[in-house]
């Protein structure tokens, strides 16, 4: 099997995504201090809020926008979702395969809410980011 | 995972109708059926909580499950003929595989699984053109090409076999231009990557069999207890009988033929371009030469395929692949397919196409004489288990005795809508919804199920395995995001027949009486039924639209008919209905709009009336210029309030407001985000057609950046301009009045979350209070102030 080009691997694609990771994510990320306020900002608002009462909807910080971002155009396999197994009472974290019709792997840890696992979610994503790029 | 599936043969019943439902217990369990009237369906514990009322009928009682399969994937059948019967043979086809390497794919086949016997031209485990025989005694001769076929080209394919000599001949032959292979590749080079023509000898014969002949698939089992007569196969006078097919191919196919001889390559390119051009003895060769154009007229419904030779052995294609798809000879001078129909003679093929479960009958319901109109459902639960995994719900819609009315308000159900956003996957399939939707999908135990039964189908927002555009979706088949109790992941709960329900809750609620019919009542009566009702109520989101359903909307308006379009992005895309089986609608996706993918070059028309599909927009009929409102953005994450606007104070307007302080904000609360401005949001629009002397009543405010315009009105993207609700004053809904001739009215809040703020409070708040004083101001008789 002769060597794949570059264009057949996608490369344009994965090292830009690459660039800008190391650009602008991971730095957000590596500094404990900072890495603290955005896990602290999920926590006590892993949606939104919406706008109320004459007020605006409360938005992501950029900063926190733009690593959430990065999370969500990740490509599908390993992927996480959130799983319902009892209506506002037990959520759990799910793995997609990428692969259609292969099932999604479901880890046992119950969460009470949506926003518990949603936020349970966010930090396994910050974790596996830095893990991937050699951080720990 | 989910236990128990079910769908009926129709969606909209009056009394004294049978419906009858198809089952599928999953694991052979018994089941307990119950009719249920449907009230509301969100079980949020903040809002008023799941309500239905079961109704008193002789099919509620347990049944004895059985294991019913969907027999997922399109490709063409030929019955069985003795003239098949055929040592020697040539199959060939130009084929424009889009997944080549996924496995054996049938491409032409006379082939027969169980016994090994017959012919096929086939793609193979390696992505090769290959020629199989079988001499069903247990010996199998393949010869392939020995070259990868690449996907989104056009290829001639063609395999010879003559039985005197053993002789096999592979031809994979590249057909390109700058134009037919759409967005697919044009500059083959080397062209000895692909391009190929092999031989091999074989020892053995193949055997005759009882399969059909399958374009696109091969004949797992001969037999397989189903038929299709009747609606779309209306040319089906008698029962068509299916075999069950598996090695399903993706792609397009153009111009099949079928010799009973091995053909020199002079007399294959002959064939291919048609029976005129064949002398007589290669006509005599001919078993079948089936030119997918042949019935193409002003459309291309039909799912009959022609045989154009002396022996008519016409066919069929099964679960509706895709027509009116460019061919191998696509010049691009036309992109109207009936207009050069000999341009358009490909069919495109996909594993996960399905039209119709074909399940065995579970039980039926005769709607009584006095069933009052509303949503039902036949509530299925594995052993009476009321649980997520146990139980399922079969939603349909009565509507009052035919040609009566039996209230004075009348909501018309979007089931257009649902069947386009059904069983969308796209929490496993698609990076952007996630994006979307702003957080993390949540599936539910039905989603999970959808996820591994690929064969349940998909949705106009889905690709195909072969990421080709969804433009079919039929509703008889189990549509799993269509139920009670379900919460989408697009939403931050509830979207479509399950939002639509907190409007009926309301209603119930309100003690305002309401008879409903579906869009495909609309579609069959039009105006008509719409002149029975004084008030007109749409719900949250009818955004599929036919021609003739958008007629009656304007004609009511004409007549003085007083309409409350209650949703947002509402009328936006073209959909039609089979025009012989009213379960099935089209739509394709045009080169703009908010849309999951993009229609290929050419493939803009619909095949089910040959007219431009896409949106209403590019025919001249924007939404604007049917209620009022243009849809403006989007954004799943938070909903946000209105303010009041000024007009709200004029004297033709201040009764909507009656009971509401000036400063009041106005739905700061609600099921759907939290507010009663968001999901989707409109827009008036004077240079769309917004009616010129509408009033301003309210507009919303606050979205956050997520909530952006939608694309169709973004010529260049830049910064600043086309962002988000915290930066863009197109981002807004905006809630609109106006007066129409013979004393009609429209009233639209132009949120999709409008409703889902209803029961807030106990049903006490300023949204609820702004529709009962609409539809109580409509309701009276005489001149609107």
């Amino acid at each position: 099997m002769a060597k794949k080009t570059g264009v057949q691997e996608n490369r344009g694609y994965t090292q830009t995504d690459d660039f800008i990771t190391r650009t602008h994510i991971l730095p957000l990320l590596i500094d404990k201090k900072k890495r603290k306020e955005l896990l602290d900002e999920h926590k006590n608002n892993p949606i939104g809020q919406p706008g109320c009462n004459g007020r605006a909807g409360i938005q992501h910080s950029e900063d926190l926008q733009r690593v959430i971002d990065k999370f969500r155009r990740r490509a599908m396999a390993g992927k996480y979702v959130r799983i319902c197994k009892t209506p506002h009472k037990d959520y759990r974290i799910g793995i997609v395969s990428g692969v259609r019709g292969k099932p999604v792997k479901i880890l046992t840890k119950p969460y009470p809410s949506e926003d518990a696992c949603e936020h349970e979610i966010f930090k396994k994503r910050v974790n596996d980011l830095l893990k991937e790029y050699g951080y720990k | 995972m989910l236990r128990i599936t079910g769908y009926s043969d129709k969606y909209s019943v009056c009394p004294g109708d049978e419906i009858t439902f198809y089952v599928n217990s999953e694991k052979n369990e018994s089941y307990k059926a119950d009719i249920v009237r449907l009230i509301h369906g969100d079980t949020n514990p903040e809002g008023p909580g799941f309500k239905e009322k079961v109704i008193k009928a002789p099919c509620n009682k347990n049944y004895k499950g059985k294991n019913q399969k969907i027999h997922g994937g399109s490709y063409g059948c030929i019955q069985a003929d003795h003239r098949m019967d055929t040592d020697s043979f040539t199959l060939q086809a130009f084929i424009f595989p889009t997944t080549p390497d996924k496995g054996r794919q049938g491409l032409i086949t006379k082939w027969d699984e169980k016994s090994s016997s017959g012919f096929g031209m086939f793609i193979d485990e390696n992505g090769h053109l290959s020629c199989r025989i079988g001499n069903g005694a247990g010996k199998i001769a393949e010869v392939s090409s020995k070259r990868p076929l690449l996907r989104k080209v056009w290829y001639l394919a063609a395999v010879t076999f003559d039985a005197n000599s053993g002789k096999v001949k592979i031809y994979q032959e590249p057909v390109v231009t700058p134009t037919n292979g759409g967005l697919g590749m044009s500059m083959l080079y080397p062209l000895d990557s692909t391009a190929n023509i092999t031989s091999g000898t074989i020892s053995i014969r193949p055997s005759s069999n009882k399969a059909p002949l399958l374009i696109a698939a091969s004949t797992k089992n001969i037999k397989s207890g189903r038929h299709v007569c009747g609606g779309h196969y209306k040319e089906a006078l008698e029962p068509f009988l299916l075999p069950e097919q598996h090695e399903v191919y993706n792609g397009k196919i153009d111009r099949p033929r079928f010799s009973k001889k091995a053909l020199e390559k002079n007399e294959i390119d002959t064939l291919t371009r048609g029976i005129s051009g064949c002398d007589g003895y290669l006509r005599n060769q001919i078993i079948g030469a089936w030119d997918f154009h042949a019935n193409i007229t002003d459309k291309i419904a039909s799912c009959q395929i022609i045989d154009t030779s002396a022996s008519k052995l016409n066919g069929f294609v099964i679960n509706m692949p895709a027509r009116a798809m460019t061919g191998y000879n696509w010049t691009a001078d036309d992109i109207v397919y009936h207009h050069v129909p000999e341009e358009y003679g490909a069919i495109h093929f996909h594993d996960d196409d399905i039209d119709d479960a074909r399940w065995e009958e579970s039980f039926s319901f005769k709607i009584p004489a006095k069933l009052k109109s509303g949503v039902y459902g036949a509530r299925l639960r594995i052993k009476g288990i009321e649980s997520p995994e146990t139980e399922d719900y079969v939603p349909f819609f009565v509507r009052p005795p035919q040609g009566k009315a039996t209230a004075k308000v009348c909501l018309i159900i979007p089931t257009n809508s649902y069947m386009a956003y059904s069983n969308d996957n796209l929490a496993t399939n698609s990076v952007v919804a996630e994006l979307l939707a702003g957080r993390v999908p949540i599936m539910q135990a039905s989603d999970l199920y959808l996820n591994e039964h690929r064969e349940y189908g998909l949705s106009t927002y889905s690709c195909h395995s072969d990421g080709s555009g969804v433009c079919y979706s039929s509703r008889l088949r189990p549509i799993l995001n269509m139920r009670p109790k379900y919460r989408h992941w697009l939403s931050p709960s509830l979207w479509q027949l399950n939002a639509d329900l907190h409007l009926t809750d309301w209603l119930e609620e309100k003690n305002i009486n309401y008879d409903v019919h579906t869009d495909e009542d609309l579609d069959r009566e039009g105006v008509d039924l719409l002149n029975r009702y004084q008030v007109v109520l749409t719900g949250s989101h009818p955004e599929y639209s036919s021609e003739s359903m958008l007629a009656a909307y304007e004609t009511y308006q004409q007549s003085g008919g007083r309409w409350l379009y209650l949703g947002a992005d509402g009328f936006y895309w073209v959909s039609e209905y089979h025009p012989d089986n009213p379960n099935i609608i089209e739509v394709r996706k045009g080169e703009a709009g908010t849309r999951a993918w993009t229609a290929n070059p050419g493939e803009y028309n619909n095949a089910f009336d040959g007219k431009f599909g896409g949106m209403w927009r590019a025919r001249g009929r924007i939404p604007t210029k049917v209620c009022g409102l243009t849809f403006t953005a989007y954004g799943f994450d938070v909903s946000s309030y209105y303010r009041r606007e000024p007009d709200s104070e004029r004297k033709e307007c201040e009764w909507i407001f009656k009971g509401i302080g000036r400063d009041e904000i106005i739905g700061d609360f609600g099921l759907v985000g939290g507010g009663a401005a968001g999901l989707e949001i409109d827009r008036y629009d004077l240079e769309f057609g917004t009616p010129h002397e509408a009033f301003l009543l309210a507009r919303s405010e606050g979205h956050t950046d997520l909530m952006m315009q939608v694309n169709e009105e973004i010529h260049f993207t830049c910064r600043g301009y086309y962002g988000g609700g915290d930066e863009n004053p197109m981002v807004r809904a905006d809630m609109i009045y106006y007066k129409t001739p013979n004393n009609g009215a429209v009233f639209a809040p132009g949120s999709l979350a409008w409703c889902g703020s209803l029961s807030h409070n106990n049903y006490k708040n300023n949204v609820s209070k702004i529709m009962e004083n609409v539809i109580k101001g409509f309701l009276k008789p005489g001149e609107l102030p």
